[in-house]
């Protein structure tokens, strides 16, 4: 069965995606990038260029290269916008017959839907040639806002690239649906997308079968792009302050400016301070020059300081109109690469209260909600296959406090994992199973799940024997938790409703004290091992005097004995060092203990001798 | 107590031929769901088994292309140098060495048609030779290929011939 190409058709730029194995994938184009620039250009040689290309040659052939053509598409040439955008735009257009829009290239003149076909019919190629099989079928995605005769436009590129196209999807909707959020049923969602050139805010409600569009808003001419030029003016400014030169005016000197500026912007998303340095950036009477400064994260905040308050400005108007309170909103997801900054981020957090979503790669997640429309569509993504992750570690108290995990946080379910574990003490004739859910490394600072107690295992020195103990999750998310003594193969097991785990929030918190107290817990787990090598140790050592016998000379006895209390005086120490240092002595003593047992010669040997014996090689008469 | 089996009399005969129908229909359709699953399930199991041939495809790529990102942030130390004077240089000398064990080879531009697969325009030049149209009329950063692939396409100055009459 073919598969249904989901497509962020994006102003500034596009994506792909399929759905493989259940999950949504992007795909790369056949320059290797995950994202196309949306421009199509006519060259001089009447060459048709796409994407990246285009772009290559977009400056020395700025009349016959198309882009942002998402503008104008499905628009009446009356419209505002479009007056607003003829303006800006280096190509030229001209109302067409019935009221639209006409573009020219090369002195010919095309609809935007043609043009928008040539990116698809771009991104269609390079999909079936990634796949190695055929594309009927696609779900392009549009704006919230946008009208009929724009939707209809978009599906009508769709089809001139050669494509079925199985719906036209919103795309807050589609983000929505990447994170999995049509499964929450009444929840209100705002989903915040501020893309390359526009920012536009969604209020969506889920309901039973559907995801409704609640409010829209935004602003068509406000995006990262906007914040890449704060930044070279205010470098270029600086620098003419300082030297008197004004880089602006020098083309490659400008490009260079433009990369560092936009490379700059991505690194101070995390980090607080950046430099900008581009050696030899220009070069006149009185020698080379270099730019070198150092750029902040506080000062990038200030340039750009307007842009985001126009942001949540917006946000919080639309919100306002869709009858919601800020509160009420249960989840937010962020869309387009400039929400990595990390000012939006707390910004979102001040304004709503809680964390956003934002683990999907946000110049990805709507193509990849489109894929997942397409699967379910498609029945590859049926309701019951829509898998789960465990949120949050799961394991059991071992020697010391410690909790050991047995299942790693964020686990795709249904799962099953088995270790298998021993006894503490001699002649321990039962294990309590102590069931626990959370990342802390002390078992006290995790959330118990459950308790059990599997008894009956034979006495025997600790360590010997062979529990398993098996995690299973089954895709309801109800955990079965068993013990098995390997000797017996008696068991015991205890089964664990997702109810009785922790709350989001209560998840979240506990990832937050995680990451806080990663050093603390680490140490007091170091020390906890510590203490467990060195009880283990002193049990071998004396086990080993007891076996020894009187193999041993007394001397070396005493010093290990000696060595025993010294470590077993630590039971209670806090400094690892301490405990180290006692331990490696008594390791050094104990050693000595096999050094005296192997030098003494063998007495009393009165086994048989050892004698070479003819023998005849029975087998090899025989051929 | 088997509690599927009920009481049943002369006058139910109606009743148990439907109930044969229902239980056969039940039949038909658990194993039409049980197809389904089956169905399902190996194509699970074959997209998993694909997506692992993928992954081997893309690890040996990948370790082809692997100092690719770090190679491209080193071409800007190859820009500072020739910017100074120096790609007559031993140090120039030293990293193209190395960039040419990984592959990486310059892009010829001057004087070649202009071409967006190996050249990024930057700006016009008027040229007074008809010949000289849409030819790369100054490389203003060269450009670098990686194997088979371009790594930097070179920054280029293009001739445009304006015919005056």
């Amino acid at each position: 069965m073919a598969k249904i190409l989901g497509i962020d058709l994006g102003t500034t730029n596009s994506a792909m995606a399929i759905v493989e194995g259940g999950v949504p994938k992007i795909l790369e184009n056949t320059e290797g990038a995950r994202t196309t620039p949306s421009m199509v250009a006519f060259s001089k040689t009447g060459e048709r260029l796409v994407g990246l290309l285009a772009k290559r040659q977009a400056v020395t052939n700025p009349k016959n290269t198309i882009f942002s053509v998402k503008r104008l598409i499905g628009r009446k040439f009356s419209d505002i916008e479009v007056k607003r955008d003829k303006a800006l735009l280096p190509y030229e257009i001209k109302e067409s017959a019935n009221g639209g829009v006409d573009v020219k290239i090369n002195e010919k003149w095309y609809r935007p839907e043609e043009i928008s076909a040539m990116i698809l019919t771009k991104l269609k190629t390079d999909a079936e040639a990634k796949l190695g099989e055929k594309i009927e079928e696609a779900i392009i995605t549009v704006p919230a806002y946008f009208d009929d005769a724009q939707r209809q436009a978009t599906k009508a590129a769709g089809e001139i690239a050669g494509f079925s196209v199985r719906r036209i999807l919103n795309e807050p909707t589609a983000a929505a649906l990447a994170y999995g959020l049509n499964k929450k049923k009444n929840e209100k969602i705002v989903v915040y997308d501020y893309g390359g050139g526009t920012f536009d805010l969604s209020v969506l409600e889920i309901g039973d079968d559907t995801i409704e569009v609640r409010a829209t808003g935004g602003d068509t001419h406000l995006g990262g792009d906007d914040f890449d030029q704060k930044i070279i003016q205010y470098i270029a400014v600086e620098f003419k302050k300082e030297s008197g030169v004004d880089v602006t005016r020098d083309v490659l000197a400008l490009q260079r400016l433009k990369e560092t500026a936009e490379k700059a912007k991505h690194e101070l998303s995390t980090t607080v301070e950046t430099e900008i340095n581009i050696p030899f950036i220009t070069s006149d009477a009185s020698g080379p020059r270099h730019l070198l400064m150092k750029f902040t994260r506080a000062k990038l905040e200030e340039l750009v300081g307007d842009y985001l308050n126009r942001s949540f400005e917006i946000t919080k108007k639309v919100v306002d109109d869709s009858g919601f309170k800020m509160q009420e909103i249960d989840e937010i997801v962020l869309v387009g690469g400039q929400t990595r900054m990390p000012a939006i981020v707390e910004g979102i957090k001040k304004l709503f209260g809680k964390e956003p979503n934002r683990t999907i790669n946000p110049d990805e997640v709507v193509a990849l909600g489109a894929a997942v429309q397409g699967g379910i569509l498609q029945g590859d993504v049926k309701d019951v296959l829509l898998l789960d992750v465990t949120p949050l570690s799961l394991g059991i108290e071992t020697l010391g406090g410690v909790m050991t995990k047995i299942i790693e946080k964020n686990t795709t379910v249904p799962v099953a994992r088995a270790q298998v574990f021993s006894t503490a003490a001699d002649n321990q004739t039962s294990v309590e199973i102590h069931v626990l859910q959370g990342e802390r490394e002390m078992a006290r600072d995790n959330k118990t799940l459950g308790r059990f107690i599997l008894d009956g295992i034979p006495p025997s020195p600790r360590g010997l024997p062979q529990v398993e103990v098996s995690f299973d999750i089954d895709a309801n998310g109800i955990l079965s938790v068993k013990a098995k003594d390997k000797a017996t193969n008696k068991e015991q097991s205890i089964r664990i409703e997702a109810s009785t785990g922790l709350s989001k929030d209560e998840i979240e918190k506990m990832k937050r004290d995680a990451e806080l107290h990663a050093e603390d817990d680490k140490k007091k787990k170091e020390l906890v091992e510590a203490k467990n090598r060195a009880d283990a140790l002193v049990y071998t050592a004396e086990k080993s005097l007891r076996d020894a016998g009187d193999k041993v000379e007394q001397p070396i006895k005493d010093e290990v004995n000696q060595k025993i209390e010294a470590l077993k005086k630590l039971k209670d120490a806090e400094d690892i060092s301490e405990i180290k240092n006692a331990e490696t002595a008594l390791a050094q003593a104990l050693s000595k203990i096999g050094e005296a047992m192997y030098k003494k010669p063998p007495e009393d040997d009165k086994g048989p001798d050892v004698k070479d014996t003819d023998f005849k090689d029975v087998d090899g008469d025989k051929k | 107590m088997d509690d599927d089996v009920e009481i049943i009399n002369e006058g139910d005969e109606e009743t148990f031929k439907d109930k044969l129908k229902k239980l056969k229909d039940e039949l038909k359709a658990a194993k039409s769901e049980r197809d389904d699953y089956l169905a399902g399930w190996q194509r699970a199991k074959a997209d998993f088994i694909n997506a692992r041939k993928d992954e081997e495809r893309a690890r040996t790529e990948f370790a082809k292309f692997a100092a690719e990102g770090i190679l491209l942030e080193m071409l800007k130390v190859a820009d500072s140098l020739e910017l100074a004077g120096e790609s007559s240089g031993p140090i120039y000398a030293q990293l193209r060495e190395i960039f040419k064990e990984h592959g990486v080879v310059p892009v010829e531009s001057q004087g070649k048609k202009f071409n967006p697969l190996e050249h990024e325009a930057l700006e016009e030049k008027e040229v007074l030779d008809e010949k000289e149209d849409n030819v790369v009329a100054e490389e203003l950063q060269k450009g670098w290929r990686i194997y088979d692939r371009i790594l930097r396409p070179a920054k280029v100055k293009v001739g445009v011939y304006k015919n005056k009459n």
